[in-house]
């Protein structure tokens, strides 16, 4: 029984993004949180010491109760619903998170990157672009607008494809949007306001942002990244048809 | 033996150009660089389709890829990290494999013990994860690999799918004995680049230090059926395309 509609991958096709609502069920949620709150440096039923505090990733992506999040919910499946039976490599989510800021300025990001570029901090090998087929960000806290939101451009993900089929890979400097989108022409980004056990599908080569977070809750995220089986094999290749090798979307 | 072009004759020329030069110089085969020639395959506008179509276009034959060095250390902090190093070559590696490259041509780091170990564990990690291609080490002055007693030390630590790139202009500015070293690792030799020199200084084919005959006459006793690479660099007593020519002449009179 497939768990996704044809129209939900027509989206993805579009779009770059699918949301999915409630991917995850109440206990999943719950353990995810337990698990992350063990590592987080702040009182949990003291908002006040969320603010500003750490650490960015307080679990580890192989803790059972987050590569449940992927493995044992329905995500993993619709993924390979999208891109092929045991195509992807397994891979996991692992958190990225938001703390509160004090400063309550807020504007939404004015530009989006592709990830798997060199930075001199980032651990990218200088030369070289990581190469993921497919996204997901989940959520295990409630993210409202401005709450440090995933933040998206969707179809950009058909921008990035013209591009590289007359560019080289590693002609986008960090990954940055300004080299794909002349000044003045990126569109406005979405933020991925969601419940806990919400979830975001994103295309590998989807512009995308962090943003800061003004409210109350912690940016409780996980993300996990998935790559392709035959990686090594498809990487420098840019096919017409930008779905030529996604088993369930072509 | 085949005959191949290479670009360093030219460096400044994008890879449109070198491929027109090629074909007017006579040869059906090219060889490319990562770094150093502005012919390289990752130049910004180009994706690699394009490359391969410009190629087949041409009707020339993409024989090798000369990619970044093994040093093991991270180039952009000068720090010791082969695992970053090897990332590094395990990108150019899969770059030269959506070519249609089975070999790829490498060298090692500073001659330090450190790059040394380097060099061994990371060509075998590298050969071990990637199974369907083979690495040539090539030689150069004050690279971990300069001397036939660097080699000696290292070939026998690699897999069998490790091969010795022969470089003579790299072996006569490092005042290294050519047809020892050829001799001593004839049986390992995977690549040969062909430079005639005076001391360091490039020379018409023929007019140098090369003793190109007893070379070739080496390499066909040794069942050496590869490929050789014409190598002309810093060209001062003709025009690039009359000096490939002529290069490319002497060399075929000699294989035959």
């Amino acid at each position: 029984m497939p768990h996704l509609t044809p129209e939900q991958k027509n989206d993805f096709k579009e779009n770059g993004c699918l949301i999915i609502r409630n991917a995850l069920a109440p206990e999943q949620i719950q353990a995810a949180q337990d698990t992350l709150w063990a590592g987080i440096e702040a009182n949990r039923n003291d908002p006040e010491t969320w603010v500003e505090a750490g650490p960015r990733s307080p679990a580890s992506t192989n803790d059972p109760a987050i590569r449940a999040t992927v493995h044992e919910s329905p995500l993993f499946a619709m993924m390979e619903e999208m891109v092929g039976k045991d195509l992807l490599n397994p891979g996991s989510a692992g958190p990225a998170f938001v703390y509160p800021s004090k400063d309550k300025n807020w504007s939404l990001p004015a530009r989006g990157h592709l990830d798997g570029y060199y930075t001199p901090t980032n651990g990218v090998a200088e030369g070289t672009v990581g190469y993921m087929t497919m996204n997901v960000t989940i959520y295990v806290e409630d993210i409202d607008a401005k709450g440090g939101c995933f933040t998206y451009w969707p179809g950009s993900h058909r921008v990035a494809h013209e591009y590289f089929k007359t560019h080289s890979l590693l002609s986008v400097q960090g990954g940055v949007s300004s080299d794909l989108y002349p000044e003045g022409k990126f569109p406005e980004g979405q933020q991925f306001v969601g419940k806990a056990g919400d979830a975001i599908f994103w295309h590998g080569q989807l512009f995308h942002s962090g943003s800061k977070n003004v409210n109350r809750n912690i940016r409780m995220a996980l993300i996990g990244r998935f790559s392709r089986k035959d990686s090594n094999d498809i990487r420098f290749e840019t096919n017409d048809d930008q779905w030529a090798t996604w088993e369930g979307i072509n | 033996m085949q005959l191949v072009f290479s670009p360093t004759l030219c460096p400044d020329l994008l890879l449109p150009d070198i491929i027109d030069l090629t074909k007017a110089a006579g040869f059906s085969r090219l060889e490319l660089f990562r770094a150093h020639t502005e012919s390289t395959p990752v130049h910004d506008d180009w994706s690699v389709p394009m490359v391969r179509e410009a190629l087949a276009d041409a009707g020339l034959a993409l024989t090798s890829l000369n990619i970044r060095n093994l040093t093991g250390r991270k180039a952009d902090a000068d720090e010791h990290n082969l695992a970053y190093n090897l990332r590094q070559l395990e990108w150019d590696i899969h770059l030269g494999r959506a070519l249609g490259l089975s070999t790829m041509n490498t060298k090692g780091g500073e001659r330090t013990d450190e790059a040394l170990a380097d060099l061994i564990e990371g060509v075998n990690t590298l050969l071990k994860k990637i199974p369907d291609i083979s690495l040539n080490l090539g030689n150069q002055k004050d690279n971990r690999l300069q001397t036939l007693a660097d080699y000696q030390a290292v070939m026998p630590e690699l897999s069998t799918r490790a091969h010795v790139l022969l470089d003579t202009g790299h072996l006569l500015t490092a005042d290294e004995p050519i047809m020892p070293f050829a001799e001593a690792l004839a049986d390992r030799i995977g690549h040969v680049h062909l430079r005639d020199q005076k001391g360091d200084k490039p020379v018409p084919f023929g007019t140098g230090d090369l003793p190109f005959a007893e070379l070739i006459t080496l390499l066909k006793d040794s069942h050496y059926d590869g490929l050789l690479v014409i190598e002309l660099e810093e060209v001062d007593w003709a025009e690039p395309l009359p000096a490939a020519i002529a290069a490319r002449e002497y060399v075929e009179g000699l294989v035959g």
